[in-house]
């Protein structure tokens, strides 16, 4: 018998396990080899505790206890999934929790975004009117139309028009050419909005009598009561589109 | 010569003064710094080294920083300075008793805390300055009217209608004595109800009205034109009082306008009524004087009615006359970030969100293994 065989047979060694033939084997074999026979006697060894720990009865109360102890075991790590969530307290896990910390992550962030788009939009508005306010013949503003003298009741003061806006003096000539008032506020306020009505169109026919005006000849009587009596209104209205941008935005 | 119409005489003289050499300039610059405290200056431009005259009150203790300067134009600069510990006391700065020769200030810098942020609000006030009392300009103007004009609006119907209430100003001081003395005549042919029916046909007749916001004509010429004077070489009206030639053409006008020779005897009446309003006229002497009113605040600026904003400094410029109808209130409105409560709420709200993440995952195990138990 070789070692290898002699150390399968050790380990398959129970009284009454191995044949007559095999004991008788390995007897001879651990009888002749000293690794062997310190194997055997190991093996002898645990087979001798073994035995005398099956020999133990087990009690009532010790087996009572063990089961609470496995349960109350498994059922801590069955609540314990990850080392995070262990840390982190119980009533977390209550719905009142999640929906009081919902209610105060959006009432927070809320109260962020809606002060600052409230501010955002004063600034806006703030840069606007300042915008309005700028003497360029491109964005003309409110200050300029007043400033502009446009609707004095004396002849003299229109050339302070142009002035006033930065126009220059080519342009002048030009409109002091044209005979109607509408012309020259069509010069002045000529943009087309988005549906290709120009400003001086939706003056015109809202105060039809202002765009009978002529301008080239001095103001009579009628054209001077119709400048007092609309012409501040007409302001009003060319502020106002000027502020809003356009004039759809007042349809 | 008194100047060519009841309004001009005052408006138009005073807007040239303005830009004419000579006039008295206050520039007064306010710093209000965040964390509470503030300074304030005040810069007069006198022709000579002494405390010029002025209406703005100008501050009478020693606890302002005094400084002269010597400019180019042979000029001087004043400079009072003073730093404050908090707005109350740059607020109580201008708590006195009003004096009528002076402009009545109101000084209020407000600071409220909003958690994310902190908003600074500036109020300054300068009250309404005018010897024309006597009318209010609602029966002229309309409350936007007056808005626009005392904000700075140049309209020229603007302008007309302004001049109609200094006129009507002017016009009540002449009437009010005319009116005590024909109440002292008691002439039955004079009555105040004679005379109500009737005060408003004499004042158009006088300043040649023609409609509301247009211009008024040069009450010298029509007492002139209305009276037996046409045509002559009279003069009506001085730099200092109507001439007897004045009196006596008004005193025509009104004859005529009441049906009533009586007013021929109210000659003194009327006189003393011109100089009422000739005193009304010269008013208390501030005329050219300017303001250039800036608020440098903290943060932002979010809110003002000042036309010129310079990063967070605003600024208006205006004229003693602008303060005839209604007072001046300069407002702005600036805001400072809270870094720190910015810092802090996101703290909040990153452990509430960790939190509730947890939770969530806490939660959907416990339902997978109670599925899986079952």
């Amino acid at each position: 018998m070789k070692c290898h065989q002699a150390q399968d047979l050790m380990y398959l060694y129970r009284p009454g396990e191995l044949t007559g033939n095999q004991h008788q084997e390995l007897e001879e074999h651990v009888g002749s080899c000293p690794a062997c026979a310190a194997e055997w006697k190991a093996v002898l060894e645990m087979e001798k505790r073994v035995s005398e720990v099956r020999n133990i009865e087990p009690r009532l109360e010790d087996a009572v206890h063990l089961t609470r102890t496995i349960l109350r075991a498994a059922a801590e790590s069955r609540r314990q999934p990850a080392r995070l969530l262990g840390a982190v307290p119980e009533w977390t896990a209550a719905p009142a929790f999640r929906i009081a910390a919902c209610i105060t992550l959006f009432a927070l962030t809320g109260a962020f975004f809606l002060q600052t788009a409230i501010d955002a939009r004063k600034v806006a508005t703030l840069e606007g009117r300042l915008k309005s306010q700028s003497t360029t013949p491109n964005t003309i503003g409110s200050q300029d139309i007043q400033r502009a003298g446009l609707f004095l009741s004396g002849t003299d003061r229109f050339t302070a028009l142009p002035e006033s806006l930065g126009v220059a003096a080519a342009e002048i000539s030009q409109w002091q050419r044209e005979p109607a008032m509408a012309t020259m506020l069509a010069t002045l306020f000529g943009r087309q909005d988005r549906h290709g009505t120009t400003m001086i169109d939706y003056l015109s026919k809202k105060h039809p009598r202002l765009a009978s005006v002529r301008i080239d000849d001095g103001f009579d009587d009628r054209e001077r009561e119709i400048l007092a009596s609309d012409g501040e209104a007409l302001l009003k209205d060319i502020e106002t589109l000027m502020q809003k941008g356009g004039v759809h935005h007042d349809r | 010569m008194i100047a060519r119409r009841f309004g001009t005489s005052i408006v138009i003289p005073c807007l040239l003064a303005i830009w004419a050499p000579g006039c008295l300039e206050h520039e007064v610059k306010t710093t209000i710094n965040a964390d509470g405290t503030c300074e304030r200056t005040i810069t007069l431009n006198p022709e000579s080294k002494q405390i010029p005259k002025t209406s703005f009150p100008l501050p009478g203790d020693g606890s302002w920083d005094t400084s002269w300067t010597k400019t180019g134009d042979a000029k001087y600069l004043v400079s009072f300075t003073k730093k404050f510990k908090d707005f109350e006391e740059l607020s109580r700065e201008y708590l006195y008793p009003a004096d009528s020769l002076k402009i009545r200030l109101d000084l209020r810098v407000g600071k409220s805390f909003r958690w994310f942020y902190t908003y600074y609000d500036y109020v300054e006030t300068y009250g309404r300055f005018t010897d024309y009392t006597l009318i209010d300009p609602i029966t002229v103007l309309t409350e936007d009217e007056i808005h626009r004009l005392t904000y700075g609006d140049t309209s020229q119907a603007l302008k007309n209608k302004h001049e109609e209430w200094v006129a009507r100003n002017l016009y009540e001081a002449i009437y009010r004595r005319f009116g005590l003395g024909a109440e002292a005549m008691q002439d039955t042919f004079l009555t105040p109800a004679t005379m109500a029916a009737h005060k408003e046909e004499l004042f158009r007749l006088i300043v040649g009205w023609t409609g509301s916001g247009l211009k008024l004509q040069d009450p010298n010429h029509i007492l002139k034109e209305q009276s037996t004077y046409r045509g002559t070489e009279a003069t009506m009206l001085t730099d200092s009082s109507i001439t007897d030639e004045g009196v006596n053409a008004f005193c025509e006008i009104a004859a005529r306008t009441f049906k009533c020779e009586g007013v021929w005897k109210l000659k003194d009446q009327i006189r003393a009524g011109w100089q009422d309003a000739l005193k009304m006229l010269k008013g208390k002497g501030t005329t050219g004087e300017s303001f250039a009113n800036t608020v440098v605040l903290p943060g932002i600026l979010l809110e003002t009615n000042a036309p010129d904003v310079k990063g967070s400094a605003a600024s208006w410029k205006f004229s003693v006359d602008q303060l005839q109808l209604r007072d001046f209130a300069m407002r702005a409105r600036s805001r400072v970030v809270n870094e720190w409560a910015i810092a802090v709420t996101g703290v909040i709200v990153l452990v509430l969100l960790g939190l509730l993440v947890l939770s969530l995952i806490r939660h959907a195990k416990r339902a997978a293994l109670t599925h899986h138990s079952e």
